[in-house]
């Protein structure tokens, strides 16, 4: 994940207090993020990706059949498992593991929760192109965290 | 043609967390869905995932 993300999420960390006061002084700094991303991604736009994205995205995990070669773990109640320490760990090392400009797009998506239509118009891409790179993250995401089984084994 | 490969499946379980899918791919999701335990756990994995970032973001 880039450095101004690490650092926003660190220090919104830091912000004690009264919740309003937080949602207040996140909505400052979400602005913050936005104008710092806009201008890298207008520098360097993303690679443009089809309607259908690649298709070769991630065909290596589905058999000739479209199915999965390898069963995906079963990982619970989503609601439990959200709760305990050792799958918070695990997913935050895990999103901190992508790529760089997926892992912006996925942070302001689930953390400062921008819609697909703030992604559009602050990043200047498709609203396919963002669906295509959050499909992407989450399948990055739930491989990264089947090698430490899913928050089902102590490993961690 | 109703029926939809896991690949696909997994594609608009993604997408379905974005935006609402049209009648068609929610029933060709539906169905796959019925006789799919992988995607099943697939969809979810993305949900704890969406959770996990929730319970983060929440968190002093
Ligand atoms: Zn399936």
């Amino acid at each position: 994940m880039s450095d101004v993300l690490t650092q926003a999420y660190e220090r919104r960390a830091s912000f004690a207090g009264r919740s309003s006061l937080r949602t207040w002084l996140t909505a400052i700094l979400k602005n913050r993020i936005v104008d710092l991303l806009r201008k890298q991604w207008r520098e360097q736009p993303l690679e443009p990706v089809g309607d259908d994205g690649d298709e070769q995205d991630f065909d290596r995990l589905f058999g000739a059949n479209g199915h999965y070669l390898d069963t995906p773990l079963d990982s619970g109640n989503p609601a439990e498992l959200a709760q305990q320490e050792a799958f918070l760990t695990a997913v935050q090392r895990c999103v901190e593991k992508l790529p760089k400009r997926i892992g912006q797009l996925f942070v302001l998506r689930e953390v400062f929760g921008s819609d697909t239509d703030e992604l559009c118009k602050d990043l200047q891409i498709t609203p396919s192109n963002v669906w295509v790179q959050l499909y992407r993250a989450r399948m990055m995401l739930r491989a990264c965290l089947e090698q430490v089984g899913f928050g089902r084994t102590a490993a961690g | 043609m109703l029926r939809i490969t896991c690949q696909q499946a997994s594609r608009l379980l993604s997408q379905r967390m974005e935006a609402p899918l049209g009648a068609g791919m929610r029933l060709r999701l539906r169905l796959h869905l019925f006789v799919c335990d992988a995607c099943t756990r697939v969809a979810r994995q993305f949900a704890a995932i969406r959770l996990a970032m929730q319970t983060l973001r929440e968190r002093d």
